[in-house]
Parts: structure tokens; C-alpha cells; sequence
């Protein structure tokens, strides 16, 4: 055993650490914290109805950044996924990247998010490089473009709010 | 990423960089240090009017940290093309690529947009393959040395299915 930091969870924490991340910390998302390979954060929401304008992401950056991350909302209070009644949902692309009838087992549905930067989703489909290749993950993206996707989808007329709330 | 000195402001600029300053420094100096010396014109966060360069940021009224943006151009004159046709506007350095869209894909263009087609319309830069710009990102900071004028292509998202 050793407590040498892996090469992985150092540039990770090198990115958290540049000025990118850290000039959006309150304005797009904040309170990072680290639990390697799981990075906990909140992200900004267009503000709906609901009164909810963030949700608290787990991203699991083994591998990074040669892997892409790979994320879903997460439940601070209870340490799980967050319910689906929870989650944010809407029309178009943003039910489609949040959808919660998938990737099944054996990470379980609603476990990651539909999107070409996303790890298990890239597993999923091999034909997703050619068909998107200005969305695929590339390694010199970094953590910004996945936190890019993911807070452009909940700042879009298409997200609605949370699940439970939507009529 | 460093930390200030005690009593010294930090400030992100364009979101790429950060430096620190006392307090007291008046922002004809900041100005001219992060234009190398050009003039221009210092903005906050989503202010579409620049600050006024003879104050002290003291007087701007940040405190320990904050958000600025500096940028040669008072504003940008955006283009964008779309089927074969343009459309042009002026907008602040400071405003996001999200609002340029906005305005883009509401415009007159022949075939019209149809509004529920909207969301999955994204700004490029043109002759390029890189991926969208940002939608959080400010559009000054696409600009090329000498020029405040900008041109934009407006085209479909590449939309995973399921």
C-alpha cells in the first residue's frame, strides 16, 4: 500500500485547481470535494418553478483524463443516486442525456449520463466517435467540457425542472 | 493556483487567468497591463457598459475576489451565417455565446426556424472542426488581435439518439 497520489487523481486535481474551474466556483457550480476516484459537486440549474437551481453531481474520474468521466446526481444527505422524482428532466436532448431507463446492469439505470463525453456511455457506443466527433471525449477536453455539457443542458429551455415537479 | 497577499483583490480575468492587485490600483493600470499597454476597456461580469478606468477597484467595489474582463473592443460587431445567408449585431465583449445564440436563431432567415428546433442549434467557428463554443463562454474572447468585428456560423448540434 502506499499513499502516493495516482497519476490520474493528479490531474484531476490540477484541473480543480486551474483557473477555469476555479473562476466558475459559485457561479457554476461549487463546493468540489474529493473522494478518489469520486469527485462531489454541485452545478447551477435554470431556475424553474420548482425553486431548485442546483443539483450535487458524483463523478467518477478513475482514468482520467485518457477516460472520460462518468457522472450521474447524487443525494448528499443519504450518499446515493439521487431519486429519480428528483432528478431534473425535460424534452428533447436533456431527457434524453439524463434518462433513467438506462445503462442498466451492471451499473445500475440512470447510473450515468447519456452524452459522447461520458465514460459508460462511450462503452455503450462504439459508433459514437465517428457519428459525433466534435462531442466525443478527448482527453486535452478535460473536466470543464463534461461540467460544460452537463450545466448547458440544465441552463436550456428544454430542461423543465425536477421529475416530480413536472406535470 | 496562488493566493493573494493579505489586503491584495483577486482577479479572474476572462476566466483563463488570475492575478491579484492591491486594493488601491487604479484600473488605467490593470488595463494597461493585461492589454500590453493597447488601449481598451475593462468590464464586469455581465456588464454591458466598461467600468470607468479612473477609479480604483477599491471604488469598483469588489472585495477579495471578482470577475473581469478585458477586451480592446467597446463592442463586437457579430456576424452570423446561416444557409447562405447573415445577420449582424453589436453586442458587449461580455456577453455570453448562449444570448448571441439567442438572438441568432430568432432571426428572419429563409427556411425560418421553427422555435421547437431551436434548442438544438449551436454557434461554431467557421472553417473549423472543433466542437461549439461554449455557451457560458463571453464572445470577446474569440476575437483576433486587431479586429473588433466577429464572424459566426450557426448550425444543427450533432444530437446523440437514443
Amino acid at each position: 500500500m502506499t499513499d502516493e497520489i495516482k497519476p490520474d487523481e493528479r490531474t484531476l486535481r490540477a484541473d480543480l485547481d486551474a483557473v477555469p474551474f476555479q473562476s466558475q466556483i459559485d457561479l457554476r457550480w461549487g463546493e468540489p470535494k474529493i473522494d478518489w476516484p469520486f469527485v462531489y459537486l454541485w452545478v447551477k440549474a435554470r431556475l424553474t418553478e420548482s425553486g431548485i437551481d442546483r443539483y450535487w453531481l458524483r463523478l467518477d474520474c478513475a482514468g482520467y483524463p485518457q477516460r472520460a468521466p462518468t457522472a450521474t446526481f447524487w443525494d448528499m444527505e443519504h450518499n446515493t443516486q439521487l431519486e429519480d422524482a428528483k432528478r431534473p428532466w425535460g424534452v428533447g436532448e436533456v431527457g434524453l442525456a439524463f434518462r433513467t431507463d438506462w445503462p442498466g446492469d451492471p451499473h445500475g439505470n440512470g447510473s450515468a449520463f447519456y452524452l459522447p463525453c461520458d465514460r459508460i456511455a462511450l462503452e455503450g457506443h462504439a459508433d459514437w466517435p465517428e457519428k459525433h466527433p466534435r462531442r466525443i471525449w478527448k482527453p486535452e477536453k478535460g473536466v470543464i467540457y463534461y461540467l460544460d455539457e452537463v450545466t448547458r443542458l440544465l441552463d436550456s429551455q428544454e430542461y423543465t425542472g425536477p421529475r416530480g415537479s413536472v406535470a | 493556483m496562488p493566493e493573494p497577499k493579505q489586503g491584495q483583490i483577486k482577479l479572474f480575468i476572462d476566466d483563463k487567468e488570475v492575478r491579484h492587485f492591491d486594493k488601491e490600483t487604479v484600473l488605467k493600470e490593470i488595463a494597461a497591463l493585461l492589454l500590453d499597454g493597447e488601449e481598451g476597456f475593462l468590464f464586469l461580469d455581465d456588464s454591458e457598459e466598461p467600468l470607468d478606468l479612473a477609479i480604483t477597484l477599491d471604488e469598483v467595489g469588489i472585495k477579495k475576489h471578482g470577475h473581469i474582463h478585458a477586451n480592446r473592443c467597446r463592442q463586437v460587431d457579430v456576424t452570423v451565417e446561416y444557409a447562405g445567408q447573415s445577420k449582424s449585431r453589436k453586442f458587449p465583449p461580455t456577453a455570453k455565446v448562449k444570448v448571441v445564440k439567442e438572438w441568432a436563431v430568432r432571426q428572419d432567415w429563409e427556411p425560418p426556424i421553427d422555435p421547437a428546433e431551436r434548442p438544438k442549434f449551436a454557434l461554431f467557428l467557421p472553417e473549423t472542426d472543433s466542437e461549439a463554443l461554449s455557451e457560458a463562454s463571453r464572445i470577446g474572447i474569440y476575437l483576433t488581435k486587431g479586429k473588433c468585428s466577429l464572424t459566426l456560423e450557426l448550425a444543427y448540434q450533432e444530437r446523440q439518439q437514443g
